[in-house]
C-alpha cells in the first residue's frame, strides 16, 4: 500500500483541489441566503431548504447534482439517473415531472378557506387584475433580449406563487429555476416593503378610510361545489393547467367536504412539510455558478421587483374602478391583496387600512382577492404553458 | 421548414405537410418560435391578461349564481353570535362559525367573553381565525380590533 498514492489520492478528489472560484462564490451566496432565511426571516420554510441546495451541489466533487442529465437535448435518461445520479438528481425528479408544486398546491388548497371570496365574488376580478405584472414582466423581458421561454419564466414571478413559477419555469427555462425561485421566495417576503409604497401612491386617503359592509355567511354547500365546479370550469378552459389547480381544488374538497379530515390533515401539515425540503433542496441544487453568476441573474432579479409591483399596481387599478363603480362601498386598497402572497398581501392591505382609519378591518375582505389570485396566477402559468409549453 | 432538431416549424413559407413527415419519420411537433417579437410580446401579454380575466369572470359569474341557487329563497343568514372585540360590549363566544382571518401569531387580542375581559394569544393557522382561550379553541368573527 503506497501511502504517498492514498495521500495524493486524497488530495485530487477532495473539493480542495477540485474547487472553481464560481463554486466557492456560490457557497458565500449560498451562506447569504441562509442568514436571510433564518435571521431575518424571509420565506425560512422555502429559503432556508434552497439556500442549503444551493451550497451543498456547489461543493466541488459531491456529486450530489449533474446538471446536464437534465439539459439534455434528447429527453432526460431517468436510468441515467437513478442509476449514476446523485441524492439531489434523485429528488429533482420530483421537479421536473412537475410533482412536488402540485402537491404543495394540494396542501395550499387544504389550507385554504375561499368563504371570503365566495361572499365577494367581484373579488375574483381583482385576483385577475393582479396577474397585469406577469405579462408586463413577460414584455419587458421579452425587449431585455431573453426568449419566449425564459420571459414567460421570469414573468410568472408577477403571480406571486412559488410553485406555480416553479411548476411554469421547469418546463419552459429549467436552467433560469434557482434565480426565479429566489426572486420570487425573496419578494414575496418583501411584500410589506414593496406594496405600501404603491399602496399609498395609487389611492387617496379618503379611500383608504373606506369601511366595507361585513361578508355573508357562506354555506357549507356553496363550500363543497366551489373546488368542483373550479377544476371543471378553468380545466376545460386550460387543460394546461389541470395539474395544478387539480390539485389545488382537491386539497380545498379534501378540507371542506367534511368526511376527510385525516387527508386533509396529512396533506396540509405531513405531506407539505415533506415536499416543501425536496422541493426546496432541489430547487436551490440547481443554483450552479454558470447559469447563477450571470447578468442574467441581475435582469431576473430587477425584473421580478417589477413584475411585483406591477401586479399591486394592477390590482389597486381596479380596485379603485370598482370602488367608483360601486358608489365608494369598496375600499381600494383589497385590490393589492390580489397578489397572491397569502395572506401577508391580505395582511399588507389590512394594516394600511388600520393606518388610514383605525377603526377599518380589511382582513377579511382582502382574503377575497388574495386567495382568487392564487386561482389567477394559475390560469396565467397555464395560459403561458399553452403557448410555450 | 424543419429545425436542427427535426421539428417541423411552421412558418408562412412552410406549411404542414405530410411528405415533410414521412420523410423524417419523426412525429409532428408545431413549436412556436423561441424569439418572440415585440408587438407579438404584446399580442400574447394582451390575449393572456384576457383569457386570465375571462376565466375569472366566468367562475364569478358561476359563483354568484350557484350561491343563489343554493341559498335559494331563504332568508341571508345572520353571522353566527361571535366574541366582540370591544371594550364595552360583552359577549358570549359561542361555537361561531369558523371565518377565515388570519392573523400574526404575535399580535394580541382583548376578548369581551361573558362579561370579564381577557388578554387572548392568536393562532395563526392559515387562513382560520382561531383563538385559544383557557385551552380551548374558538372560531371568532372580529369586528374590530382595540388595544387596551
Amino acid at each position: 500500500m503506497n501511502i504517498g498514492e492514498i495521500l495524493n489520492n486524497l488530495w485530487t478528489t477532495s473539493g480542495f483541489a477540485q474547487a472553481d472560484p464560481k463554486q466557492l462564490i456560490m457557497m458565500a451566496i449560498a451562506c447569504v441566503l441562509l442568514y436571510m432565511g433564518i435571521v431575518k426571516k424571509f420565506e425560512p420554510l422555502l429559503l432556508v431548504g434552497i439556500a442549503f441546495g444551493m451550497l451543498i451541489s456547489n461543493i466541488p466533487g459531491s456529486g450530489l447534482y449533474h446538471a446536464d442529465y437534465w439539459t439534455n437535448a434528447e429527453g432526460v435518461n431517468y436510468g441515467e439517473v437513478v442509476g449514476h445520479g446523485g441524492l439531489v438528481d434523485i429528488l429533482y425528479i420530483g421537479v421536473k415531472t412537475g410533482l412536488y408544486p402540485s402537491l404543495i398546491f394540494m396542501g395550499v388548497g387544504a389550507m385554504t378557506d375561499f368563504g371570503p371570496m365566495i361572499a365577494n365574488a367581484k373579488s375574483m376580478i381583482l385576483g385577475a387584475a393582479a396577474q397585469l405584472g406577469v405579462y408586463l414582466a413577460f414584455m419587458l423581458a421579452i425587449i431585455l433580449g431573453f426568449n419566449g421561454y425564459e420571459a414567460a419564466s421570469i414573468g410568472i414571478i408577477g403571480g406571486a406563487d412559488g410553485p406555480t413559477a416553479i411548476w411554469l419555469t421547469k418546463e419552459l427555462a429549467p436552467h433560469l429555476l434557482a434565480p426565479i425561485a429566489v426572486a420570487a421566495y425573496s419578494y414575496m417576503a418583501l411584500i410589506p416593503l414593496i406594496q405600501p409604497p404603491i399602496m399609498r401612491a395609487l389611492t387617496t386617503k379618503e379611500e383608504r378610510m373606506i369601511k366595507m359592509d361585513q361578508l355573508r355567511t357562506v354555506t357549507k354547500t356553496e363550500k363543497i361545489v366551489f373546488p368542483i365546479a373550479v377544476t371543471i370550469i378553468t380545466c376545460l378552459v386550460l387543460p394546461s393547467v389541470a395539474s395544478l389547480l387539480g390539485c389545488l381544488m382537491l386539497g380545498n374538497l379534501l378540507r371542506e367536504c367534511g368526511v376527510t379530515e385525516r387527508l386533509s390533515d396529512v396533506v396540509q401539515n405531513a405531506l407539505m412539510n415533506i415536499v416543501t425540503i425536496f422541493l426546496s433542496i432541489s430547487v436551490g441544487a440547481t443554483a450552479i455558478g454558470e447559469n447563477f453568476l450571470a447578468l442574467d441573474t441581475i435582469k431576473i432579479i430587477a425584473l421580478g421587483l417589477l413584475a411585483f409591483c406591477f401586479s399591486t399596481a394592477g390590482g389597486l387599478i381596479f380596485g379603485k374602478i370598482m370602488c367608483k363603480l360601486s358608489g365608494g362601498k369598496i375600499n381600494p386598497l383589497i385590490g393589492s391583496a390580489g397578489v397572491s402572497a397569502v395572506p401577508m398581501a391580505a395582511r399588507v392591505a389590512q394594516m394600511e387600512g388600520a393606518k388610514a382609519n383605525p377603526s377599518n378591518f380589511l382582513l377579511m375582505h382582502a382574503m377575497g382577492p388574495n386567495v382568487s389570485g392564487v386561482i389567477g396566477s394559475a390560469v396565467a402559468a397555464g395560459f403561458l404553458m399553452a403557448v410555450f409549453g | 421548414m424543419f429545425d436542427a432538431n427535426n421539428t417541423v416549424v411552421l412558418t408562412a413559407e412552410a406549411p404542414l405537410d405530410a411528405e415533410s413527415i414521412e420523410e423524417t419519420g419523426t412525429d409532428v411537433t408545431s413549436t412556436v418560435q423561441e424569439e418572440v417579437e415585440i408587438t407579438e410580446a404584446l399580442a400574447l401579454s394582451g390575449l393572456g391578461f384576457g383569457i386570465v380575466f375571462a376565466v375569472l369572470v366566468v367562475l364569478m359569474a358561476f359563483i354568484t349564481v350557484m350561491s343563489a341557487v343554493i341559498r335559494g329563497g331563504k332568508k341571508e343568514e345572520k353571522p353566527a353570535k361571535k366574541a366582540e372585540v370591544k371594550k364595552e360590549a360583552p359577549a358570549p363566544v359561542k361555537e361561531a362559525a369558523p371565518v377565515s382571518a388570519p392573523v400574526k401569531g404575535d399580535a394580541d387580542m382583548y376578548v369581551s367573553l361573558n362579561g370579564k375581559k381577557h388578554a387572548v394569544s392568536v393562532e395563526e393557522k392559515l387562513p382560520r381565525f382561531t383563538v385559544t382561550l383557557n385551552g380551548k379553541t374558538h372560531g371568532v368573527d372580529v369586528e374590530s380590533v382595540e388595544e387596551e
